[in-house]
């Protein structure tokens, strides 16, 4: 499991979405943040070039 | 005050019939909807004049003898993400709590022109994904087979409200399992169709590109009635996509044998921990499928923690983008378990989104694969039966994994029945899945699993 975002970053990225957080709140969150930061490192592992994210999803054939 | 039919299927057998009156049918769901309100709190507000005018001209065609078909008369209601119009839709949120639409869902209006009547609007996760939540304007719905226990969402309110038999169906919405994960919970049928097969015009998105709306009823057979008028190309939503009609009832009956069965155990026996009692009814729908003449084989699929990954960052992200704004100008309104949840999605960078949607790909390909060397899908649909709804963690879509997101992010139809019952009478769902756009196949497969199970002749007490 991945640790929490760093303060920091987790202020910034929070202001820039302009989330009007209280202390309490910030801290809860970024408590929970490292499932996120998890997740993003699962899918860090390279993937192949072909898989251009302006086709990954194409409804008809999806699956076949 | 009248009973309703047990399905959609014996409602519609009565009203040609004229053994049964709409209008009586709707007098009848609309008091038991009164009557069960306070303790399950299913519906965000009834539509009682509606309903009778909908009913009434349902009557005059049945007394003409032009009826529209087998939904004609049949009370139905919408999750309150789906627009009405005149009629406030609020997404169970204070954020749209005087939103009045000036026109009906694409979903709405099919039903309504296949002679549906419109009971009322039901309860949802906030935004079809905060919940359950004691915060907001209107109180969770409960779960009928125990009404201190979890529905499961986000179409918690549909249901709540067919599986105590106040409508004999409903619309839902799954961007993540919001269909299945209900009808799993709540003993009932429901289908996630494929992606791009039902018009999502006039439904309050999600994720844009993992949304699907469809139907849940008591049985697999009503679904397939209730999505049959939904089928069809919609100019208004470029994701619903222009094919010929399929026809999803006609094929109900022919049963499963010759089909190739794939059972993915490893969700439910590796990569996460579920109760005994949903390891068992995998086993039994297994079991069923193989005495009706499916073949069966083992299939593994990638592990689900990385469809989990994949799905949560890729809800995330869209919801994000759905909610920026209103997050920014009006944060307190929502309540606390969304607007924490989508405060974290704001930490989800643009690249962090892309890198999911590339997974997404290497993923679907892999179930593509899979899918080479079998028909259908089989794997179990939630991680237990209802637990307390007081016990739900606010973040429990993070510390468990999620049965029912492969499909989402695939595009695939899948459709949940109930395969028996588990701790406390409980009932346990199991999921099927198919290629895309064979919803008929999987519909036909959830019919025969019913019937060979038996389970649809026990009903809450409620």
């Amino acid at each position: 499991m991945a640790e929490p975002m760093p303060k920091p970053l987790f202020d910034a990225q929070t202001a820039a979405a302009r989330l009007p957080l209280t202390p309490e709140e910030a801290e809860r969150i970024r408590a929970v943040s490292r499932y996120v930061l998890t997740y993003v490192e699962a899918l860090r592992a390279p993937d192949p070039l072909t898989s251009d994210p302006a086709v990954t999803f194409r409804a008809e054939g999806a699956g076949r | 005050m009248t009973a309703l039919p047990g399905t959609i299927a014996e409602a519609a057998r009565l009203i040609a019939s004229r053994a049964v009156s709409p209008v009586e049918l709707a007098r009848a769901a609309l008091a038991r909807a009164e009557a069960l309100q306070p303790v399950l709190h299913a519906f965000i507000r009834l539509t009682p004049e509606r309903a009778l005018a909908e009913a009434r001209a349902a009557e005059a065609r049945q007394m003409a003898g032009a009826l529209r078909g087998p939904l004609d008369g049949v009370p139905i209601a919408h999750k309150d993400i789906y627009e009405t119009a005149g009629i406030p839709t609020t997404a169970h949120s204070r954020i749209l709590e005087h939103h009045v639409p000036a026109r009906d869902a694409a979903a709405v209006e099919r039903w309504a022109e296949a002679g549906a009547v419109l009971i009322g609007k039901l309860a949802t996760h906030e935004f079809a994904w905060g919940g359950p939540s004691f915060d907001l304007p209107w109180p969770p719905a409960r779960n009928p087979w125990d009404p201190s226990r979890f529905t499961a969402g986000s179409s918690s309110g549909t249901g709540a409200a067919v599986a105590a038999g106040i409508v004999l169906g409903g619309t839902g919405s799954d961007t993540g399992g919001s269909i299945r994960g209900p009808a799993s919970l709540c003993g009932i049928a429901g289908i996630k169709p494929s992606y791009g097969l039902v018009s999502r015009r006039g439904v309050i998105p999600l994720a844009h590109s993992l949304d699907t709306v469809g139907p849940m009823a008591w049985t697999a057979e009503d679904c397939a009635l209730l999505l049959q008028p939904l089928i069809g190309p919609d100019p208004a939503d470029p994701s619903c996509l222009d094919r010929p009609p399929a026809d999803v009832v006609s094929s109900l009956g022919e049963g499963v044998r010759g089909l190739r069965v794939g059972v993915v155990r490893h969700f439910h026996e590796e990569d996460m921990a579920v109760s005994p009692a949903v390891a068992q009814a995998v086993e039994r729908a297994a079991a069923a499928f193989a005495a009706e003449g499916a073949v069966l084989r083992d299939i593994r699929l990638p592990s689900l923690a990385d469809f989990n990954a994949c799905g949560w960052l890729v809800i995330g992200a869209e919801a994000f983008s759905v909610h920026a704004r209103w997050l920014a100008a009006r944060f307190r309104d929502y309540g606390e378990i969304l607007r924490e949840r989508l405060a974290l999605c704001g930490l989800i960078s643009t690249a962090d989104h892309l890198a999911a949607q590339r997974r997404r790909r290497v993923l679907n390909a892999a179930i593509a694969e899979a899918m080479r060397e079998c028909d259908l899908l089989l794997s179990a649909a939630a991680a237990s039966e209802a637990p307390p709804i007081e016990a739900v963690p606010k973040f429990a879509g993070l510390e468990t994994l999620n049965l029912t997101y492969p499909f989402n992010l695939s595009g695939q139809p899948a459709m949940v029945v109930c395969a028996g019952f588990g701790e406390g009478g409980l009932p346990v769902g199991v999921q099927i899945a198919g290629r895309p756009f064979e919803d008929a196949l999987v519909l036909r497969a959830g019919h025969a699993l019913e019937r060979a199970l038996g389970t649809r002749q026990r009903r809450p007490a409620i």
